[in-house]
């Protein structure tokens, strides 16, 4: 039990919520329940659910680049988009080649990464920052959004652009090679996206508990001071930049997958802005926050629209978003916590109290 | 071959459909996930469907909000109509049709959802409603891996050659291809091009090049805007530069309504020819006179046609909902509802592989506001087109009649149809590019 | 002649854009730049002024007086918001991220469900000018005219009034400010409501020249934050030069190679120059 606890350390800090072994009791139970729910759900559920899990992979990409170094990046999406894109033409392409989309995903990871690295040498060395960085950003994505839109028409090998309606024959995420080759299907692609989300955030627990988490939080803190300390911030924030464009990729590649299509709109405004709103409101500078922001804003968002008359669905979602940040202003999971350890150190002075109480010292015990 | 057996209701859900999507190491995790869980209702086997007991059901994915909603909004309430009407006339085979509505909000990733929601789990009848191309191609290979029988109602740039899939939108072929000749015997040869920036418009763009020099025409300009822009000054000058005869107008959306606006207030009053204007979004409604002024729309229905049966709808439509111009999306979609409706009473059942069957053997007309129409071999339907002009006062009046008018481009490049080239089991499902 | 012609189509096409840049972001300018709220609701801002404009036209008010009712229903939009909302996020930008664009789907909606998809526009007034196979709308240059005079306006009044002096010496220094007996909160109000009104006579201007629908505001927003941020923190010199320098290369590119290339260029000539001028253009105003 003791080396458990030990090795569990690794993943502990004061950078991440939860440190104690109720946590990670509650997050295995979480995580359990999580790997149930194929079984108690239709396969409609488990394919809606499934997507909600990916589109947290992009809020823990923010979190990373915005919550803990300070990037305040608004575009996530044009990583997600590159990624998916490149799912869909490699895997379109090589599909009947190889059996497989090995190629394909490795190229969604890698190229999103890539061109974060030529965009962020070209930001982070141009001393490019605050909400610059913003509008850089998103003017990047809404120029991918605006080129892809403009490709009717265009064949590359054997996949159709398609322009606007974007491309709709891509191949399930197939791993393996020729005759083995495993295709996902929907509760296999849900699994998949469970386990990578699971190891992304003990991954990322463990990064950011760790010395590089520090170095992160101390540029978004204070540039300048960081760099007095001798740290090469341009090159730290490069390295968090690719890191966060590599996540977002992968998440691109398995929405490409999950759906088997990719279109423009997702790097439009309206999507893009979602996983900023999704990280602030649950709280962006914590993963739980992005990760628990993200799926029940993506949740209430479906539920509503599908029930309620939904043009009050949509007015409805948009009042939440104004209470949420005027009442919690650092995000919801933060307020929580600040809630719980305002209770325990109630807890613990209460006990003191008691103590002193009945102590010796005391004066009868009317006075109380 | 109508299967009357009242057993077929009681297949399981985790039906072979989806054994056979999944490969060997898979199947057992999902037959346990669609066995044990929430899956209401029986499916049957390949069709789908909710068999032959209960509600008749249909899933409308008319989107209410998003860029598309001023189509879908029309198109929604004309779903209400067409259900009303069926159920006060004693319901379908003498069932109730009850109708399933989630509004997609003209977001495909939410069409992707609503439809495997409503194949997989409501066991739709009939599905029907998406607006945009990006909508349909984003349902089409969930609808085709379902087989589920679909309708798109929604005039689009011509192609579709699925099995599945049942179109009463209006094509090139049927818009162009007599106002083309037309415009260019009555006003001259040399055209401009001004086209929305994405699939409709380039694909449109190119069959409208097509007729037009076969008309013995000559495109002078042709340019493609995105769908963003809302400022026309530099497509002007470019009109003025090729100072063409007239202009062929593929313009969508509403950033674009503003182009006669911005053409008359330049003092450019050369004719237009439009496959769009406003037969679908009222332009000579929204725009103030004489903004509209020598537009000519070449349309399946305008809400202004004569004829009684017109009236009646019209008043129908303006009665229940928040309506201000019924447009030929909503009478397109009235249109699927009513062939499918005949289709499933001359087959005298709800079973989908029959009812496409009907559907595909040429025999269902119907009688519908813009006239009679025709469900063709090759999944369209007919239309009876009207070439209108709308005057400096924001009038329609109705020029040519053209009747009724096959989708003959399809026709000879598509082999759906009771032949042996498709079937229900073994599909063709391509769109055909210009 | 082709010479001259040609070089009014490349001239028309820039005026266009400069006013419709200068418009857009003048309410921007004031809000964001000045008071550091990003205000993603700003393009439904301009979207109140267009129908506040469109209704009052419908109902037979000359044109001047509807675009006035729509600056001033801008206005009150933003005095609620602001009284409801943006007075709690003055010093929380992103948050007021955040719930700036909860309201911009609260308006786009409300918008949708009292008027419809659609709503009836104004027409576009003054005439046309000729020359050779040239023409053009004079609207449009009555437009640049009009953003000119918006911002003749705004600077005086925040350069010659004791409001603007009250106005500026807050944005800089608000507890310093406060000691000396302004009335802050009142400032800050004042100041946005000010800003909504400037969105909303932009969104009047745009009416006859737009389609009057609930997603007005989208085709704005963009381009009202590109050039703000372009511009630089001088909000008054900086955003009519940027809105040049962005007009003239996206009316250059959409003249010579398309709508498309046009805003294409428009974006990457923003990205530019944020990377070649991270203060924005106000930095070669400012002397400091």
């Amino acid at each position: 039990m003791s080396r458990l606890s030990n090795s569990l350390r690794a993943f502990e800090g004061q950078h991440t919520i939860g440190n104690s072994r109720r946590f990670w009791i509650g997050f295995c139970l979480a995580v359990l329940l999580v790997l149930l729910f194929p079984f108690v759900a239709g396969v409609f559920s488990v394919i809606q659910m499934t997507v909600f899990l990916i589109w947290i992979f992009v809020a823990l990409s923010l979190t990373l680049v915005w919550g803990y170094t300070g990037i305040f990046s608004f575009g996530q999406n044009a990583f997600f988009g590159v990624g998916g894109y490149l799912f869909a033409i490699v895997g379109g392409n090589l599909i009947e080649v190889t059996g497989a989309t090995n190629v394909a995903l490795l190229a969604a990871i890698l190229a999103p990464a890539l061109f974060a690295a030529l965009l962020g040498y070209f930001m982070f060395y141009g001393r490019v920052s605050g909400v610059y960085v913003a509008i850089i950003t998103l003017s990047v994505t809404l120029i991918l959004e605006l080129i892809t839109s403009s490709t009717t028409g265009v064949t590359l090998g054997r996949v159709d652009l398609g322009g606007y309606n974007g491309i709709n024959t891509v191949p399930n995420l197939t791993l393996g090679y020729g005759e083995t080759a495993f295709s996902f299907g929907p509760v296999p692609m849900y699994y998949l996206v469970v386990v990578l989300l699971v190891a992304l955030y003990l991954g990322l627990r463990y990064v950011l508990n760790g010395h590089t988490g520090y170095v992160l939080i101390a540029i978004r803190e204070d540039e300048a001071r960081t760099e007095m300390f001798g740290y090469d911030i341009r090159w730290l924030k490069l390295q968090a930049f690719t890191a966060s464009a590599a996540i977002a990729g992968l998440g691109g590649a398995l929405y490409t997958a999950w759906g088997n299509f990719i279109s423009p709109p997702v790097m439009g405004i309206l999507v893009a802005a979602l996983p900023l709103i999704w990280v602030t409101v649950g709280g962006r500078q914590t993963l739980l926050g992005a990760i628990l922001g993200a799926f029940v804003l993506q949740y209430l968002d479906t539920t509503l629209a599908s029930s309620l008359n939904s043009d009050y669905a949509v007015i409805v979602l948009g009042i939440i978003f104004v209470v949420s940040i005027l009442v919690l202003p650092n995000g919801v999971i933060p307020q929580i916590m600040t809630y719980l350890n305002d209770r325990a150190t109630d807890d613990e002075h209460d006990e003191q109290n008691a103590q002193e109480a009945g102590s010796p010292t005391a004066i009868g015990g009317d006075e109380n | 071959m109508t299967s009357k057996n009242p057993n077929e209701t009681v297949k399981p859900h985790c039906s072979r459909r989806q054994l056979i999507k999944y490969t060997a190491g898979s199947a057992a995790l999902t037959g346990l996930a669609g066995c044990a869980g929430g899956a209401i209702g029986g499916g049957g086997g390949g069709g789908g469907g909710g068999g032959s007991e209960g509600p008749v059901r249909i899933g409308d994915l008319s989107p209410r909000t998003g860029v598309a909603s001023i189509y879908g909004i029309a198109k929604h309430r004309a779903a209400e109509l067409a259900v009303e009407e069926q159920n006060e006339a004693g319901g379908l085979l003498g069932r109730e049709v009850e109708l399933l509505d989630p509004d997609p909000q003209t977001d495909n990733q939410r069409y992707k959802n609503l439809t495997q929601e409503l194949i997989l789990e409501d066991n739709v009848d009939m599905l029907a409603g998406t607006v945009l191309g990006a909508a349909r191609e984003a349902i089409r290979p969930i609808i085709d891996e379902n087989k589920q029988l679909t309708f798109v109602s929604q005039q689009y740039s011509g192609g579709l050659c699925d099995e599945y899939f049942f179109s009463t939108g209006p094509n090139p072929t049927q818009q162009m291809s007599r106002m083309i000749p037309y415009m260019i015997e009555n006003f001259g040869e040399n055209v401009y091009i001004p086209a929305a920036d994405y699939n409709f418009g380039r694909n449109s763009a190119a069959r409208a090049r097509a007729y037009i020099e076969d008309a013995g025409g000559t495109v002078v300009g042709e340019e493609f805007v995105p769908l963003s822009v809302s400022d026309f000054t530099s497509t002007v000058n470019r009109i003025n530069s090729s100072d063409p005869d007239w202009i062929m107008h593929l313009l969508v959306g509403n950033n674009h309504q503003n182009f006669f606006s911005q053409l008359q207030s330049s003092d450019v009053n050369i004719p237009v020819g439009s496959t769009l204007a406003m037969a679908l979004t009222a332009d000579h409604l929204v725009l103030e006179p004489p903004a509209m002024e020598d537009v000519y729309s070449c349309m399946a229905y305008f809400e202004e046609l004569p004829g009684e049966l017109n009236q009646q709808f019209v008043e129908a439509m303006k009665a229940g909902a928040d309506i201000q111009y019924v447009n030929q999306s909503a009478s397109n979609h009235y249109e699927a509802y009513k062939y499918y409706f005949a289709a499933v009473e001359e087959a005298g059942t709800t079973e989908q592989r029959e009812v496409a069957s009907t559907l595909e053997s040429g025999d269902i007309t119907i009688e519908v506001p813009e006239g009679e129409v025709r469900m063709t071999e090759v999944h369209e339907s007919t239309h009876n087109v009207t070439l209108g002009r709308a005057t400096a006062e924001h009038e329609i009046e109705f020029i040519e009649e053209y009747g009724s008018m096959e989708p003959t481009w399809l026709q000879e490049r598509c082999s759906l149809g009771p032949s042996d080239e498709s079937t229900w089991d073994d599909p063709q499902t391509e769109w055909i590019q210009a | 002649m082709p010479l001259i012609e040609s070089l009014l189509n490349v001239l028309s096409v820039i005026v266009s854009s400069f006013s419709t840049l200068l418009l857009a972001s003048l309410g921007l300018a004031i809000i964001f730049g000045m008071m550091g709220i990003i205000n993603l609701a700003h393009g439904e801002f301009i979207m109140v002024g267009a129908y506040g404009a469109a209704i009052a036209n419908q109902q037979g008010m000359p044109l001047a007086i509807s675009m006035l009712v729509g600056g001033v229903l801008a206005g009150i939009v933003g005095l609620i918001t602001e009284r409801l909302v943006i007075q709690y996020l003055y010093d929380r930008p992103i948050d007021s991220m955040v719930a700036t664009w909860g309201i911009s789907i609260i308006l786009t909606k409300i918008a949708l469900v009292a008027f419809g998809p659609n709503f009836p526009g104004i027409g576009t007034p003054f005439g046309s000018v000729r020359y050779g196979g040239f023409s053009a709308s004079i609207y449009r240059p009555v437009l640049a005219v009009a953003a000119i005079s918006l911002l003749v306006v705004t600077y005086y009044l925040f350069m010659n009034t004791e409001f603007g002096l009250h106005a500026r010496a807050t944005i800089q220094d608000a507890d310093t400010a406060r000691s000396m007996g302004i009335d802050t909160t009142r400032v800050y109000a004042i100041t946005f409501v000010f800003g909504s009104m400037l969105a909303g006579l932009a969104g009047s201007l745009f009416a006859p020249i737009a389609t009057v629908s609930p997603t007005l505001g989208s085709s704005y927003i963009i381009e009202a934050f590109v050039t703000v941020i372009v511009g630089g923190a001088n909000v008054l010199l900086g955003t009519p030069a940027s809105s040049a320098l962005l007009s003239l290369i996206n009316g250059g590119g959409s003249q010579w190679g398309g709508t498309l290339l046009g805003r294409v260029l428009l974006l990457v000539a923003a990205i530019l120059m944020i990377r070649i001028q991270p203060r924005g253009l106000s930095s070669y105003f400012i002397n400091r």
